[in-house]
This record gives C-alpha cells, sequence and structure tokens, in this order.
C-alpha cells in the first residue's frame, strides 16, 4: 500500500544520497529560490522540493507520469490537500501519545495500541476522501491512489483493526512459549491465542488447572517485580509486532506527505509563477534518436522569484546542437541565460513544467555545472588548480548524455592557457557524447570552435545594439573579438578605461570574468538593473 | 628441512623451544625510531587476548625459520583457508567465553547448559578446521603436520565420544519448548503443543503498510545470565517435564568432564600471528599499495627492490579517513650489487629522506620475521639486527652534551652491529659545525664499510654520496618543471618544458585524451 505517485511501479527514497554536484548545482542555477518558493514558507515542504527535484529522472515515461499528476494536482488542488492535512494530522497525532515506561515490553505495546486505535479514524477518513473522489482524476498516479485505498482500507480490513487492538490488551491472561538458549534460559519466545476461543478465559484457566501435564508457580508476595519482568518476555513478541505495525502505519502516512508534498510544492511555484505574470508549459521530451532542442520565452525562473518582477526572456533554437557556446558582452545576460536553460532542464527532469512558454529537450543523463568561483578553497590551493580539481570531479560523474553547463570556467589562468585547456577538454567532453553549455568571455576558446567549422555547435553572443547598449538578449552570432568591458568599465566609472582600446587582448585584460552576473552589480539592487519583460 | 614425519607443535617455529625465546625477548631499541613499534600496535590491535608482541621482536635466525612462515601466509593469504582459520579462531573464542559463563552459573542445568553449549561449539571449531585443511591445497610444512596431528586427534576414540554425545545432549534440549500462562497470580507451565504464533499473525496483518523494512522492535530483555528465583522455578519445572532432555546432558557432563587439546589451544593462539598481519596486508592491498613476499639470503647482500613505502606512514594514513589516504605515500626502488653496501641519501628538507630510511629499516626487519614486505618485488639479505641511530634534527644551546650523547649511542651501536647487521644512520651528527661533521661521519662510514655491514645513512652532507666504493648516493627528487615541488621520491624526472597550467590539467586528468579516456564506456 504504497501512494506512488512519484514512480508508478518504484518506491522515492528520500534518504538516498543526493546525486553528485547537487550542491554546486543548486548554488550555480539559483536552484534556492525555485525551492523557497515551492515551500511557499514551510519548511518541510522546501526539503520535499529539494530532495525530488534534484534526484534527477532520466527515464522519459516516469517524467510524463510526474507531468500528469502535477496537472491534476493543480485541477483539484483542495483534494490533494485535504489528503496531504490528515496524513500531516496522523503523524502529529501519534506525537501527542505519551508513552509511559515504554523501555518495557507491556509499556510498549500499550502505546502501541493506543497510537494505531487513534490512527484508525484517520484511516477512516481516507477512505472516506477516496470514496469521493473515484472519477475526478485524470492522472493514473492519482486513479492509482484512490483505487488503492479503497481497496485496501476495507471496511472489512478496518474492523479487523479494531478487533485485534481489543485482543492485544490481554484482558484474560498472556499464553506465551519458549525454547532453551544458551544457559537454559528461556528464548525463541512466541505470543499465542488460545486453542479454544470459544471458551472464556477463566473457564480456559480453571481447565488447565486441573490438567495433569500442568504444574504451577504461585507467585508469592515480594515476587511480583520477577514475575512480571517473566511476564514482559512473554509479551516481547506481541510489542514487537506491535510497535512495527505501528511504525509501517506511520511510514504510510509519512510516504503519502511527503509524495503528495512534491506536488503541492508545485502547485505553490505555480501560484507564484502565476502571480507575476510569467508563462508555464509542459515541456516536451525530444524522443530518443531525435535531436531537438528548442525553447521560447525561456527566462530565468530564480531571478523572476529573487527579483519578483518579470525579466528578459530568450528563444532558443539548437536542434542538433551539442555545444552551446555563449559569448558577448560582460553584464549582458550570458549567465542568466545559462542559469534559465539549466532550470528548465533541471525543473523538467523532475516532471515539474518549465519556465518558458514552449521548451523541448532531450532527457539528460544528469545535469552538472562548473562555475568559476570566488577564492574558496584553503591557501595551498591555486585558483586554477582549484577548478581543475573540482572540473576533474565533474568528470568523474559525466558519462553520455549527461549535460555540462561551464560558466566561465579556467578563466583563472590567461586567455591562451584557459583556452587551451577548455578547448580540448569540451571537445573531448563532445566525442564522449556528453552535451555541454558554455559561457566565456574569451574569443581564443570560441574562436577555435568556429575556425573548426563543426556543425554541432550553436553560436550565441549577448546583443549588444551600435550604441554600446546591452539588451541582455542573447541571440544568435559568431563570435567577435571584443568583450565589451569598456563599456561596463564606462558605465561604473563614468568614463572610458585608459587608454584608448587597442585589439582585442587588451579588453581581456580588463574583462577579467564576474563569476555570477549581476553579483558584483552596482547599487545592490540587482532587480533595479533588470530590464523588465519581453 | 625436517622430514614430513615430524610432529607438529608450532605454527610459528620448526624447533619448538625457539617460541620460549620470543617470549622473553624484549623489543629492541631502534623499534621506535623506525615507527616499528607503531606497526606492531596496528597489527596486533584487537588481538590483546592473544599476546603477540613477543612474536614481533625476536628475528629469525635462518632462512629456513623464515621460509616456514612464509609458506604459512602463502598458503592463508586471500586463500578460503584464511576464511576458515578466522572461523575457527572465531569459535574458540567463543568457547572460552562460553566456559567462563559455566563457572559463573549457580543452577546446576545452567552450568551444564554452559558447558555442553562450549562443547558443541569446540567440536565444531576442530572439524571445521580439520575440514578446511583438507580441503585447501595446502604446502605449508607446518600446515600439512597440523592437518595430521588434527587428524589423528579427530579420528581418536576419545574425541568421537565427545562428538557424540554433545550431538545427543544437544537434540534432546533444543527440542524442548514449553508454554506458559500467567493469569492472576499463578503461572502454569506445560509441555507446548502447537499453538499458533499470533506476533506473526499481526505483522502480517499490518503488512500493507509496509514502506521499507523497518527497524527492529524487539526490546532487548537479554538480561543477567544468571537466572532469578522466579526464572529458577520455571526452569524446575521444565526439568521436571522434559526428564528425558536433561538425563541426555546430564551424560555428557559426567562422560566428558574436560575437552581442550593443548595442541589446538596453542594454535589458536600462534595462527593469530599470521591473520593479523594479512589483515593489514588486505587493506594495503585495496587502497593500491603492493604487498610481497621477499626472496631472503644469509649470505648474498645484492638487493634489489620495487615500489617499497614507509609501512608505519601508509598504516597511519590508513587510520585516517579524511587524511591523504594511504595511495599517496610515496614507493621507491633501489637495488644494491657487487661491492655496494651503503646508500646515502642527500637532498631537499622533508623530501622523503628520512621516510625512506625507515622504509628500509622496516624493510629488513619484516622479512626476518618470515613476514610479507611493503614493494611490489623485493631479494633481501636476511638481517640479524636492524640498528638505527637518528638525530635529533635540532640544534640546542648545549651542542657538546648532544655530540658526546651522539657520539656515545653510535659507539653502542657499532658495538652491536656484526657484518650481517642492517644500520640506519638518519641525521646523525646534525649538532656540531659542518667540518666536523664531516670527519666524524666519514669515521663511521669506514667502519661500517669495513664491518660489511648494509646501512642507509641520510645526510645533508653532500660529499658523504661518495664514500667510497661501497656507497651509492641517492636523492630526494624535485619537479623538474618546478623545483619547488617535492615529488617525496628518491629519483629524479626529465623536464618536459611544457607550460605550467596544461600540465596541471593533466595532472588532474583533463586533458583531451585523458577525457576520453575517463569517460570512455
Amino acid at each position: 500500500m504504497k501512494p506512488h505517485l512519484l514512480f508508478a511501479e518504484d518506491d522515492f527514497h528520500p534518504e538516498d544520497p543526493l546525486p553528485p554536484g547537487s550542491q554546486s548545482l543548486v548554488a550555480d542555477l539559483g536552484l534556492a529560490a525555485v525551492l523557497e518558493a515551492m515551500g511557499g514558507g514551510d519548511d518541510y515542504l522546501r526539503g520535499v522540493a529539494t530532495t525530488v527535484t534534484l534526484h534527477s529522472l532520466t527515464d522519459p515515461s516516469v517524467i510524463t507520469y510526474r507531468q500528469a499528476v502535477v496537472s491534476d494536482c493543480l485541477e483539484h488542488r483542495e483534494i490533494v490537500a485535504r489528503i496531504h492535512q490528515l496524513a500531516e494530522g496522523a503523524i502529529a497525532e501519534e506525537k501527542r501519545v505519551w508513552g509511559v515506561f515504554t523501555n518495557v515490553p507491556s509499556g510498549r505495546l500499550h502505546r502501541a495500541v493506543g497510537v494505531l486505535a487513534r490512527f484508525t479514524a484517520y484511516l477512516r477518513q481516507l477512505r472516506t476522501i477516496a470514496d469521493g473522489s473515484t472519477t475526478r482524476f485524470d492522472s493514473q498516479g492519482m486513479k492509482n491512489l484512490v483505487d488503492t485505498l479503497r481497496s485496501e482500507l476495507s471496511d472489512e480490513y478496518l474492523a479487523g483493526m479494531d478487533r485485534h487492538l481489543e485482543l492485544l490488551r490481554f484482558r484474560s491472561g498472556v499464553l506465551s512459549s519458549a525454547g532453551l538458549g544458551p544457559g537454559a534460559k528461556a528464548s525463541d519466545w512466541r505470543i499465542h491465542l488460545s486453542a479454544e476461543p470459544t471458551l472464556n478465559w477463566w473457564r480456559r484457566f480453571r481447565l488447565w488447572w486441573r490438567r495433569s501435564d500442568a504444574l504451577r508457580i504461585v507467585i508469592r508476595p515480594g515476587e511480583d517485580d520477577l514475575a512480571s519482568e517473566l511476564r514482559g518476555h512473554a509479551i516481547n513478541e506481541a510489542a514487537a509486532a506491535l510497535s512495527e505495525a505501528m511504525e509501517h502505519v506511520l511510514s504510510f502516512f509519512a510516504a503519502l506527505r511527503f509524495e503528495l508534498g512534491f506536488y503541492l510544492a508545485a502547485a505553490n511555484l505555480h501560484d507564484r509563477l502565476v502571480q507575476l505574470d510569467q508563462p508555464t508549459c509542459r515541456p516536451t521530451l525530444t524522443p530518443e534518436g531525435a535531436t531537438t532542442l528548442q525553447a521560447h520565452d525561456l527566462y530565468d525562473a530564480g531571478l523572476v522569484l529573487r527579483s519578483g518582477t518579470g525579466v528578459v526572456t530568450n528563444d532558443l533554437d539548437a536542434d542538433g546542437r551539442s555545444l552551446i557556446l555563449v559569448t558577448g558582452a560582460n553584464q549582458g545576460g550570458k549567465s542568466t541565460f545559462l542559469r534559465a536553460l539549466g532550470l528548465a532542464q533541471v525543473m523538467m527532469q523532475a516532471g515539474l513544467f518549465a519556465p518558458a512558454s514552449s521548451f523541448s529537450a532531450p532527457v539528460r543523463r544528469g545535469v552538472f555545472t562548473h562555475y568559476q568561483r570566488e577564492e574558496i578553497s584553503e591557501a595551498d590551493l591555486g585558483k586554477l588548480e582549484e577548478e581543475l580539481t573540482r572540473m576533474s570531479q565533474v568528470v568523474d560523474w559525466l558519462g553520455p548524455d549527461s549535460l555540462v553547463l561551464l560558466n566561465e570556467s579556467f578563466s583563472s589562468t590567461n586567455d591562451a592557457e584557459g583556452a587551451a585547456i577548455a578547448s580540448g577538454l569540451i571537445e573531448a567532453l563532445l566525442e564522449s557524447q556528453v552535451a555541454v553549455a558554455c559561457v566565456t568571455h574569451s574569443f581564443e576558446l570560441a574562436d577555435h570552435f568556429a575556425r573548426a567549422g563543426r556543425n554541432d555547435v550553436a553560436f550565441l553572443r549577448a546583443e549588444r545594439l551600435e550604441d554600446g547598449t546591452r539588451t541582455f538578449r542573447i541571440v544568435p552570432e559568431p563570435p567577435s573579438p571584443a568583450s565589451h568591458a569598456e563599456d561596463l568599465y564606462r558605465r561604473i566609472f563614468g568614463r572610458p578605461p585608459t587608454g584608448p582600446p587597442g585589439d582585442g587582448q587588451d579588453h581581456k585584460e580588463i574583462a577579467r570574468p564576474n563569476p555570477a552576473d549581476g553579483s558584483v552589480q552596482a547599487g545592490g539592487s540587482r532587480s533595479g538593473h533588470l530590464p523588465a519583460g519581453d | 628441512m625436517s622430514d614430513g614425519a615430524a610432529s607438529f607443535a608450532s605454527i610459528l617455529f620448526p624447533k619448538p623451544t625457539q617460541s620460549t625465546e620470543a617470549e622473553s625477548a624484549s623489543m629492541p631499541a631502534s623499534s621506535a625510531d623506525l615507527d616499528f613499534d607503531q606497526i606492531v600496535s596496528a597489527v596486533v590491535g584487537g588481538r590483546d587476548e592473544y599476546r603477540l608482541h613477543p612474536f614481533f621482536r625476536l628475528p629469525l635466525d635462518s632462512v629456513d625459520a623464515v621460509v616456514y612462515r612464509q609458506e604459512v601466509f602463502a598458503d592463508l593469504d586471500g586463500t578460503p583457508l584464511s576464511d576458515g582459520v578466522d572461523t575457527f579462531a572465531n569459535r574458540m573464542r567463543s568457547v572460552r567465553r562460553m566456559l567462563t559463563s559455566a563457572e559463573e552459573m549457580h543452577h546446576r542445568y545452567q552450568r551444564r547448559s554452559w558447558l555442553l553449549t562450549a562443547a558443541v561449539t569446540y567440536v565444531e571449531a576442530v572439524t571445521g578446521l580439520l575440514e578446511d585443511l583438507e580441503k585447501a591445497p595446502i604446502s605449508a610444512r607446518a600446515l600439512v603436520r597440523l592437518r595430521e596431528r588434527l587428524c589423528r586427534y579427530v579420528g581418536s576414540d576419545e574425541f568421537e565420544a565427545l562428538r557424540q554425545d554433545v550431538v545427543a545432549a544437544r537434540e534432546a534440549i533444543s527440542e524442548v519448548r514449553y508454554t506458559l500462562l500467567f493469569y492472576a497470580r499463578v503461572i502454569v507451565v506445560r509441555r507446548f503443543e502447537s499453538e499458533a504464533d499470533y506476533g506473526a499473525e499481526i505483522s502480517s496483518f499490518f503488512a500493507r503498510f509496509r514502506q521499507r523494512d523497518g527497524t527492529d522492535h524487539h526490546l532487548d530483555l537479554a538480561g543477567r545470565p544468571v537466572m532469578d528465583r522466579m526464572e529458577r522455578q520455571v526452569l524446575d519445572r521444565v526439568v521436571a517435564l522434559f526428564p528425558e532432555a536433561f538425563a541426555a546432558l546430564d551424560r555428557f557432563c559426567e562422560a566428558h568432564p574436560a575437552w581442550l587439546d593443548e595442541v589446538v589451544v596453542r594454535f589458536d593462539r600462534e595462527v593469530q600471528f599470521y591473520l593479523a598481519f594479512l589483515e593489514v596486508v588486505r587493506s594495503l592491498r585495496a587502497s593500491g599499495l603492493p604487498v610481497c613476499y621477499p626472496e631472503l639470503s644469509s649470505s648474498s647482500k645484492a638487493e634489489v627492490v620495487s615500489s617499497t613505502y614507509d609501512l608505519a606512514l601508509a598504516l597511519r594514513f590508513l587510520s585516517q579517513p579524511d587524511g591523504p589516504g594511504p595511495g599517496t605515500v610515496v614507493r621507491n626502488d633501489y637495488s644494491l650489487s657487487g661491492p655496494e653496501r651503503i646508500i646515502v641519501v642527500t637532498g631537499p628538507n622533508h623530501g622523503g629522506k628520512t621516510t625512506f630510511a625507515r622504509a628500509f629499516g622496516q624493510l629488513h626487519w619484516l622479512a626476518a620475521l618470515g613476514c610479507p614486505v611493503p614493494g611490489s618485488r623485493a631479494r633481501l639479505f636476511l638481517a640479524d639486527r636492524v640498528l638505527c641511530h637518528f638525530g635529533r634534527g635540532e640544534i640546542l644551546a648545549d651542542m657538546r652534551g648532544r655530540l658526546e650523547d651522539d657520539l656515545v649511542r653510535m659507539r653502542e651501536i657499532l658495538s652491536q652491529a656484526s657484518g650481517a647487521s642492517v644500520v640506519i644512520l638518519n641525521e646523525i651528527f646534525f649538532s656540531t659545525t659542518v667540518r666536523d661533521a664531516v670527519v666524524l661521519s666519514r669515521a663511521i662510514l669506514g667502519t661500517l664499510s669495513q664491518l660489511d655491514a648494509l646501512a642507509v645513512c641520510v645526510t645533508f652532507l653532500d660529499e658523504l654520496a661518495s664514500f667510497d666504493h661501497k656507497t651509492v648516493s641517492m636523492v630526494a627528487g624535485v619537479d623538474a618543471a618546478d623545483p619547488t615541488v617535492r615529488t617525496f621520491k628518491l629519483e629524479r624526472r626529465p623536464a618536459d618544458g611544457r607550460a605550467y597550467a596544461v600540465i596541471l590539467a593533466e595532472r588532474h586528468g583533463l586533458s583531451h585524451d585523458r577525457v576520453r579516456e575517463r569517460l570512455a564506456p
């Protein structure tokens, strides 16, 4: 009896370790804002959203399974929320039942009986909700859940539960058996019901008393503690079995709470984006063998949520391209574009909607990031060494059909060396069927691929108008040698950089990359600088 | 070599008398400088009850005695037999524990029940070990003799009678099952009559809610091993209800008052020497460090060693999961041929010189114990003792006192050294002027050269490197591309002249070809 809302056949294992690189992924893509919106102020929901989203799917059929459940939950949100509330309520109920002496079997048994008795009320309510929603849902996931609740929580079953809980109060004595363990101590205890259920316990007991093969021990005053210790052994099996039963029911409620939680979190996110007037879409999964990679009105959902306003959207037409290479002006929206692309991919692979008016992409075997970072390592590792160490780790995680997002990788060494390392690496990745999206200020690197005349590369540039204005749009265009850092310099300093701009080399000296576009913007308020809407 | 029919006494010594020498030997002074005491502690750790330290104190005096142990190591190294011996040892440990328990019991049948369990385990231990020895393709003399000895023992009438009585009593006791009814102030005891298991019914009723394997909810009620008054009353009634079973138990106890065999008990202790060392060997290999069986000679001092390393350092790294990892331990090769006897090691500070010197000493010590050694290949001379002098490295105000102390210790070492010894000198005479240090060191090297002893001399004095035809010079390496980077390896690397960044990338496995290799399916 499992919710199976996240996988049609399998359980979700929240305790499984997150895929490697998850921490970087969250930081580099600005995923925190998205997860925050999913939580909607509830830490538990935020945790569920984080775990499920980061355990990226690779099976297209599971993605479409979840997409359907997401639609159902957006449609019938109140039913979903009621079931979720019940699960939450049952879990809270368990915590309210105090156990006295739960370090001895009788106390433990007593508590388990009490908790399960309260659970039966919640189970009956679940049944009622299920009975009332038989025709509401369209998704296989929700239909299955309703069917499961109705068949597994039948009237007969619920009545049986009441009967067991009554028997386990042992109102008429305890019957148990044991064998001889090491040192002749009683072992292998078992608990029994009488073989003569029609007799009442007192008459059965008298029957026993008279039997010649039955020997008696009369508990004398002062032996009560010893006797109850022995009785504890006798009911330990029952206490263990019922405590386990309690744990199982609890784990069922927990699974229900968790799995529904993800869809409630999806609805929260959807609400926020609708509120901000942003489009969302159900992503189209590119079938195996095809190479469609298309996006319309793609935007950085994290940026929208952080800034509380619409931002520039972009289109992408990159069918058959396994390398997307974005060059162009600093502060021109390159990193924002890369984040938008990464986020859309990650959300798609969690079964969520995508932040775009349409999004078609192949399902990737893992999404990874390598972003140039501020110095974060210990002092004995040079900056380049730190970058290389991280990249080597990423290479360990990569495989065919995975996607890696590179943002200004290897810019901690000079342009020529950085480009030499990056071009060799990227070529090797492409040859190994790894898809790459790369943002770089390095003309050298971009030019390397431009000259190679490859048809599997999409060249994009941060748009810059004749007068030097940035539109923050990313447009298809081959790389050009200047990186326009002087524009930025001019904007911040209010005057051109010293000396007339010469060839591209000079510009590159000034245009050291910023690890995350926007993070060093003057003025502190990000949104203030962001042109709204499209 | 002994004849095949020789009787078995010890798995460690071909001649039984040697074991008593080992018991009384003390740990040589050099063990601390060589970190050999750390190695021993790591090896015998967790096996205190076997008192293994003495076995690591006494170097063996003949190649034959070394081979006697190497044979056993080889037969136990990663073989099913080693698991078999492990099982045997675990059973023997249980036997000892059970016999102790029996002593502590007051109720006659509690005591007898423990004796029975101990005997059951002992019979399993002995017969299991014999079975494993018969299945295994053993070639070690020691193990062949042990097998013969066990074969005779297990075949004896006495053992057979023990086995039969044990089996009969255990079966009878295991069939006892009784029912207890608790009601009001009375407990009724009777024989079990196949009542249904209600606990199982509960479990299966609620199983539909199960999401994953839950935790075990049984309270651990083991309590005291000695029964209380209530338990004793129950046991008395169980004895009355099952007289046949307890009669079988009585029969076993009265017929077999004592059954531990002396040779089995001794083997149980001594074989731990091998198991303990092999456990270390396993974890070294698992982390990619080579271990090999050295080929020893008591006459030739020509040595060839590949990929050896400081075992104490490797074990320290192994025990620190957050550390650099044992794979980073530097490995070195060396060889001595013809007249070569003394390796003079020079090079930058903290360049791996002392580590090499320790490794050299450990190598000879381990080899003389019959143990496998760190390295992928080793041909070694069987040393009679390993002596060492480690200078303290720091310069003290009282230079004269320190120098005097150095010289006194040096004299002691040289008086113990023979042509068959291994001598390790580390930064000697650090506490005097360079001129004096050269003079004194040359005198010491001259003595060693005359003795014809094998030696390693770590020094900052470059001129010692070419002392005479017996000295070999080795230099702690630096990276040719960047002289500030130490390789900790005693060799040089040719310069390759590429840009530093690209070399770095390659070192991180990020060159085009390396990435292709790493991502190959």
